[in-house]
């Protein structure tokens, strides 16, 4: 078994790792990734190139995707990730702090590693330096004070233990494009909505056979270039509310995007193509369909819904109420997003204050005199005024700390009203009954 | 007895069971003739909020689409009055209701959808009518201070309070009567 590492010293996106790792596949198929880290088995492909050539190669991708890398061959996992790591050939050279490497070369158990620096704090601190030093203690008395974790360790140091290699794949791309070679259209959007219905057609079928929901789609529209017009593409990004399933409410939504771009921005130039990308999925719900009821659907209807008025009107206004522990009215409650009917839990705390308006206004001041009240220059006569007082304060180590006391008041001929007083005496309207 | 209910009650008398509305009737308070489903329902009056989050608590059942124009309802007295806010879904969708309503009725998610009544086009509400008979439910509509002269409006309630402390309720039109 030889095995490449390719060390990422400026920490990769995992995204360009997994570009650069499926650029490697034409060298092996054998490929897994680690955190920074890239790793290749070739020994079984010395009849197709040789190491030298193969450092070459690897050197022309990574130039591709103007990226660097420390390269190394080892004979196992970690074996080739110290030695790209360190940039040191023999193991005995290597610091202390390569035992994380060794325990964890993939970077994703936390807790292991967490033991692991946990023993080289100790040794550090009773002045072992290298690994060297750290082969020469005997087992028995490393596992007397580390336990599990130092046999671990010590094991994958001899190469005790072969490393199991995960395994990784490309991710699945599903891509739709439709070229409009024989005609010139101008921005009428039927012509694009009936290749578009095609292409998710396509698409979803595909989701459908994976059991996959569309979360995120990417719809290009191609333009053609002249003068005028000197954009070539048009992007469309639909992040979903909740995962699509099927073509209609999908199409809807898009729908809704490209009527309002192009009544913004006409095109100018004819449209040559038109692409489609699926971006993100999730997995779909198994399962055969409940003959008993049809939740399913009616949740499904629901999602519809919520997307569509959510692409049409924005994400804030649609939305479902949540209760807080906050007892100023306008901060009882916060938006939460639309997750279904039935599936939010419920805050009791509204029972423990006093009854609250229906409707809440925006603080607005307004004169009080001796039985009237002056709303926006009107006078209104006072029947009753409630003698509870609910007094609401806070903040008091802010800058702006806040300190009303409620009161209801009973106005001829208008609804009931919800009013406070500040600490200065001067009266707000926020809320009114009814 | 309002003249749909003595039409109604006369066509039974007649024997033309056939021609008779028989529509579903939900039970509402201080309301004995009830409200219809499929309909549009206009409420007017200082306590019409009040009155119909009494109505929605007797019917813990529905789901709710309450559409505004601004953000005005408060949902923390709605849910000291008794209502579960998971069934409610909210939605403030600015000046232009009409397409969000039709969308909304006409997903049949929801067996109630309240709104403001900022329409005036008798075409509006003449969609609205067919897409609530279709989908079989009802939307009430909060009215001005003077109340829609609109046909397709089934039922339009004056609500305020009376000297008991409960609702007071005028009946201005009633195309849908029911027997009680």
């Amino acid at each position: 078994m030889t095995v490449a590492c390719l060390y990422f010293t400026d920490a990769a996106p995992l995204q360009t790792l997994q570009k650069i790792a499926e650029a490697l596949m034409r060298l092996s198929p054998q490929i897994c990734l680690g955190n920074s880290a890239l790793f290749i088995e070739i020994g079984k492909c010395h009849r197709l190139y040789s190491p030298q050539g193969f450092l070459l190669r690897v050197q022309a991708i990574l130039k591709r995707f103007n990226c660097s890398a420390k390269i190394a061959l080892g004979r196992n996992i970690s074996d080739a990730l110290v030695k790209a790591k360190y940039s040191i050939q023999t193991i005995t050279e290597l610091p202390l702090t390569a035992l994380i490497d060794y325990a964890d070369p993939f970077g994703a158990d936390l807790i292991l590693q967490k033991n692991v620096q946990k023993m080289i704090s100790a040794f550090t601190h009773l002045g072992i330096k290298n690994l060297n030093q750290f082969m020469q203690i005997p087992l028995s008395e490393l596992v007397n004070r580390f336990g599990v974790v130092s046999v671990l360790c010590v094991q994958k140091l001899r190469h005790e233990i072969i490393e199991p290699w995960p395994f990784w794949k490309p991710a699945d791309v599903i891509f739709e494009k439709s070229e409009f070679p024989f005609f010139d259209f101008y921005g009428e959007l039927e012509p694009i909505l009936f290749k578009l219905k095609e292409q998710l057609d396509r698409i979803f079928q595909r989701l459908w056979a994976r059991n996959l929901r569309l979360q995120r789609l990417h719809v290009r529209v191609f333009c053609e270039t002249n003068s005028q017009n000197q954009i070539p593409f048009r992007h469309f990004e639909f992040e979903f509310i909740t995962p699509q399933s099927t073509v209609k409410s999908t199409l809807t939504i898009i729908k809704e995007r490209l009527i309002k771009d192009f009544e913004k921005n006409p095109a100018k130039t004819a449209i040559e193509a038109l692409e489609t990308k699926v971006l993100l999925t999730v997995p779909d719900v198994t399962g055969q369909k409940n003959l008993l009821h049809n939740f399913e659907e009616q949740l499904e209807q629901f999602h519809a819904l919520i997307s569509q008025l959510a692409e049409a009107h924005g994400v804030e206004h649609v939305f479902q109420a949540e209760l807080t522990q906050d007892r100023r009215p306008e901060r009882s409650w916060k938006k939460t997003k639309t997750v279904g009917l039935s599936s939010l839990q419920r805050v009791v705390s509204a029972d423990k204050v006093p009854l609250r308006p229906t409707h809440l206004v925006k603080p607005e001041k307004i004169e009080v005199t001796a039985g009237y009240v002056h709303i926006r220059k009107k006078k209104f006569r006072i029947l009753s005024w409630s003698d509870f007082v609910e007094r609401i304060s806070g903040d008091w180590l802010e800058k702006i700390s806040y300190d009303r006391s409620y009161y209801q008041i009973e106005l001829e001929k208008a609804p009931t009203i919800s009013v406070y007083a500040t600490a200065e005496k001067h009266f707000y309207l926020h809320g009114y009954f009814g | 007895m309002a003249t749909a209910e003595k039409i109604n009650a006369l066509r039974l008398i007649l024997g033309e069971q056939k021609t008779a509305v028989h529509k579903e009737f939900w039970q509402a308070p201080a309301l004995p003739s009830g409200i219809p489903r499929g309909v549009i329902v206009e409420l007017l009056g200082c306590y019409r909020t009040e009155w119909l989050i009494q109505f929605l608590v007797m019917h813990p059942e529905f789901k709710i689409f309450w559409v505004e124009k601004e953000q005005s309802i408060l949902p923390t007295a709605l849910q000291q009055r008794g209502l579960d806010l998971t069934k409610i879904t909210f939605g403030t969708f600015g000046s232009n209701l009409v397409q969000p309503i039709r969308r909304i009725i006409q997903s049949q998610n929801f067996e109630v959808i309240l709104a403001p009544n900022l329409f005036t086009e008798i075409k509006v509400f003449q969609a609205f009518q067919i897409f609530t008979e279709k989908s079989n439910a009802t939307l009430f509509l909060f009215g001005d201070k003077v109340a829609s002269t609109a046909w397709p409006i089934s039922l339009q309630l004056y609500i305020t309070k009376n000297d008991q402390g409960g609702f007071g309720i005028e009946v201005l039109k009633q195309k849908h009567g029911k027997s009680v």
